[in-house]
């Protein structure tokens, strides 16, 4: 079954998260002067989203903080530990064995395990993730909820009911051979119908009750009439649906699994559109034309006097430039989606900024 | 040959605005090593996060079409049952003269 490999490696399942073991005194401390940290970073954002003191975030950034600034930002990071907390929870839910089978599908993430061994890559992904928690919550929550589906999958709700759904399956009696010839109908309607076909006289239900024609054609009361022909033709419609249900959820044959996946959850209303390659790639296309990197950059580094700073205030100048490209991009791009492609470009436009 | 930040960038956006998704996607896993770290380990982590939000999304679909499948099992249940009691109804009358 296509489930199988999830059912198998959601059994392994991560150890519990670690938790910071230096105290909280000295992680302040070692974050406040390493500011060009991503640890920094994420700070950063998060007193700024904070909106308590607009003011402060940026004196935090620009290394020029006044007197009482270290008292306000120690409060904001209590509940940035928090978060971070909530991260680690997060990401520590990624099992090596999950990693190995998106692998699988995935060419990129096969190149990574050959660079990386398994281990990294899942410590690569807690960092991802880190960040996306801290600049976009709303990509943190899809990843958290995502995780939780399969929790319940795997001890859940959804776990009973796959039970159960195993369990309906395997008393169809369908003979092994002519099961597998059905899951090779492309078509999904085609497959529903001899699905149905192959399962009804296995199933009591289905069968209806015995000359139940007659007896309709013996009713003198026209409502009882009725209403008998009524549930014979709600049957008919339940014989449809269950073997559309069937088509959906028979996962036996490899070839028809990914667009069986793709139409369960085509079937799901998205919370949001995710931006096609099509999209993304009209949207470079446009933004390249309106906003060259090289020369915004120069004209950005210009005015913020990068040439003669120091090494930590350049990085925060070449920080705040990245957010600058970043956020045009997104404008540019508004009403498209988000999604891989987004992203994807956005770390290749987050390189090219920092390409000296 | 190992290609620079440059070459690697634009490489891709040349791939990406051919609107050509299958080559910037072989482009990338080709030549992740290449890539400096930082861009590399995001890279991993979008295939990464979109991997697990496809799952969930799977799964959370499978999940619904289960419960709606069950929900149709035992619809079909009770229609039938009274189905079978019309028909008994039906035959009692008879069996009573009273249709």
């Amino acid at each position: 079954m296509a489930l199988e490999g999830l059912r198998d490696d959601l059994k392994a399942a991560a150890g519990p998260a670690s938790s910071p073991e230096r105290p909280k005194g000295s992680r302040f401390s070692d974050m406040m002067q390493n500011r060009t940290s991503e640890d920094s970073a994420n700070f950063l954002r998060w007193v700024e989203n904070s909106g308590t003191d607009p003011e402060l975030a940026r004196r935090f950034a620009s290394d020029s903080m006044a007197a009482g600034d270290i008292d306000k930002l120690g409060q904001h990071f209590d509940g940035f530990e928090q978060r971070k907390g909530k991260v680690l929870e997060v990401a520590g839910q990624m099992t090596p064995q999950q990693i190995l089978r998106y692998a699988e599908n995935v060419p990129l993430l096969q190149s990574a395990i050959q660079l990386k061994d398994v281990a990294s890559i899942a410590s690569v992904f807690k960092d991802y993730l880190g960040r996306v928690a801290f600049r976009e919550p709303a990509e943190f929550l899809k990843v958290e909820n995502a995780f939780d589906n399969l929790k319940s999958f795997r001890e859940g709700e959804f776990k009973r009911r796959d039970e159960e759904i195993q369990k309906q399956l395997a008393t169809l009696g369908v003979p092994e051979g002519k099961w597998r010839e059905i899951m090779q109908v492309g078509d999904e309607a085609t497959r529903g119908n001899a699905l149905t076909a192959a399962v009804k006289e296995n199933l009591w239900f289905w069968q209806r009750p015995m000359d139940w024609r007659k007896t309709v054609a013996r009713m003198t009361d026209a409502r009882e009439k009725a209403d008998v022909e009524r549930l014979v033709n709600e049957l008919n419609q339940r014989e449809k649906e269950m073997g559309e249900a069937l088509g959906l959820l028979a996962d036996e044959n490899a070839t028809i699994r990914k667009a069986v996946n793709q139409e369960l959850r085509g079937m799901r209303e998205k919370p949001e559109k995710e931006m096609s390659f099509s999209d993304a790639s009209d949207a470079v296309k446009n933004f390249r034309k309106t906003f060259n990197v090289d020369v915004e950059r120069d004209k950005f580094y210009n005015k913020e006097g990068y040439a003669g700073k120091t090494p930590k205030e350049k990085a925060a100048i070449t920080r705040s430039f990245n957010d600058l490209v970043d956020q045009k991009f997104r404008d540019s791009v508004k009403g498209k989606g988000e999604g891989k492609w987004l992203e994807i470009f956005l770390a290749l436009f987050g390189m090219k900024v920092k390409i000296a | 040959m190992t290609n620079t930040p440059t070459q690697l960038y634009d490489e891709v956006m040349k791939l990406a605005e051919a609107g050509d998704e299958a080559a910037v996607e072989k482009f990338l896993s080709d030549h992740l090593a290449e890539f400096p770290e930082e861009t590399r380990n995001q890279l991993v982590g979008i295939y990464l996060k979109d991997a697990i939000v496809r799952e969930g999304e799977e799964v959370r679909a499978r999940a619904d079409a289960e419960s709606a499948m069950l929900n149709v099992v035992d619809d079909t249940k009770k229609v039938r049952r009274h189905i079978e009691n019309q028909k008994r109804i039906g035959e009692l009358k008879q069996q009573l003269g009273t249709e």
